[in-house]
């Protein structure tokens, strides 16, 4: 006999899942799904009750369902397991990535260091400092895009957490406003600077990719 | 976090689980989560357990890396999120196949070499 879920009985799933605090539609609807096949399952196979079907799924998501964190994206930042595991592989990859990029461009600036003249330099200050007022900017205007949505996802949530800080940084630590991470040290070139600047750019391309992902997740809710 | 909830060995599993995604998926078609539980599960006598923490994060990740693709219906009052191979999938899948074999393959020569010498003829 197929005992499918009513209404209320995927109500008390949803419930357990707020009071755990997953809000992040990308995962939110497969865990929903995952419970409920678990627990028809269970009552099927095993002829038991919905209450008791349903404990025994609830305690097999109990560690993923529970809060943590991760130095890699702030221990000040608590969401469920299920949701720093995901935070970990996205961030991981791209920090990875940029450290690479930074590496390569870095090593480029050395072997042609001689070729850098102190007017290049201030080109590359000046370009430097435009994207990342460029980047400020679409920090600002993707933060407000994704608040429009009105709905949560471990993209926008690594969004959220990192964009206030990135943002400050790209005013901060403009290369135009402030010597810090200037290009030109003495005539020459910085290569601490080269490194972080480069390292700081690409990493910026990660908040077009969790902008991009979080509106395609959206856009799927609301088809839904 | 485990990608396996099982027994001591799972160490020996480790970083293989978008290999065994990838290798369901490509016998069975179209997949989701529960089912590719359940179906490791059967397939390996509860022996291997993949933990759903771990499962749902690469799920996405392989689809964000464009090996998977993504097929959303509604099943009763709930949604359900299929999965199946893109054609970079498929050859991701034979590739990795591939390598596992060769692995596999080189495990028994340095544990067993008499069982590698007949698993060689055959």
């Amino acid at each position: 006999m197929d005992k499918s879920l009513n209404s209320d009985q995927i109500g008390t799933i949803e419930k357990h899942l707020d009071s755990k605090n997953l809000s992040h539609v990308d995962l939110r609807y497969e865990v929903i799904d995952h419970i409920s096949e678990g627990i028809r399952e269970s009552m099927e196979i095993w002829g038991i009750s919905f209450e008791d079907a349903y404990r025994r799924e609830v305690e097999k998501w109990h560690y993923d369902l529970r809060t943590g964190s991760t130095r890699l994206m702030g221990l000040k930042w608590a969401v469920p397991n299920l949701v720093v595991e995901k935070c970990i592989r996205l961030v991981r990859e791209i920090c990875l990535k940029s450290l690479i990029i930074a590496f390569i461009l870095t090593a480029f600036g050395f072997y042609f260091s001689d070729v850098l003249t102190p007017m290049l330099l201030k080109y590359l200050n000046l370009t430097f400092g435009i994207f990342y007022f460029l980047g400020f900017l679409l920090v600002l205007f993707f933060y407000f895009e994704i608040w429009k949505t009105k709905i949560k996802s471990t993209y926008s949530f690594l969004f959220r957490i990192n964009a206030v800080g990135f943002g400050l940084f790209y005013l901060f630590f403009n290369p135009v406003l402030v010597s810090i991470l200037s290009f030109d040290i003495g005539g020459k070139l910085n290569y601490a600077s080269l490194f972080g600047n480069t390292f700081f750019l690409t990493f910026s391309y990660f908040y077009l990719q969790l902008f991009k992902n979080h509106m395609l997740t959206a856009k799927d809710s609301r088809l839904i | 976090m485990n990608e396996f909830e099982i027994m001591p060995n799972a160490k020996l599993y480790k970083g293989s689980l978008n290999t065994i995604i990838l290798k369901l998926l490509d016998e069975q078609g179209k997949m989701y989560g529960y089912e590719i539980t359940q179906k490791v599960k059967k397939l390996t006598k509860g022996e291997l357990n993949i933990t759903e923490g771990a499962l749902y994060p690469a799920l996405h990740k392989l689809e964000k890396d464009g090996l998977l693709d993504v097929e959303v219906t509604k099943v009763g009052n709930r949604i359900r999120k299929y999965y199946k191979l893109t054609g970079l999938g498929e050859k991701e899948t034979a590739n990795r196949l591939v390598e596992l074999e060769k692995f596999i393959r080189n495990m028994q020569q340095l544990v067993n070499p008499k069982w590698s010498l007949l698993w060689i003829k055959a």
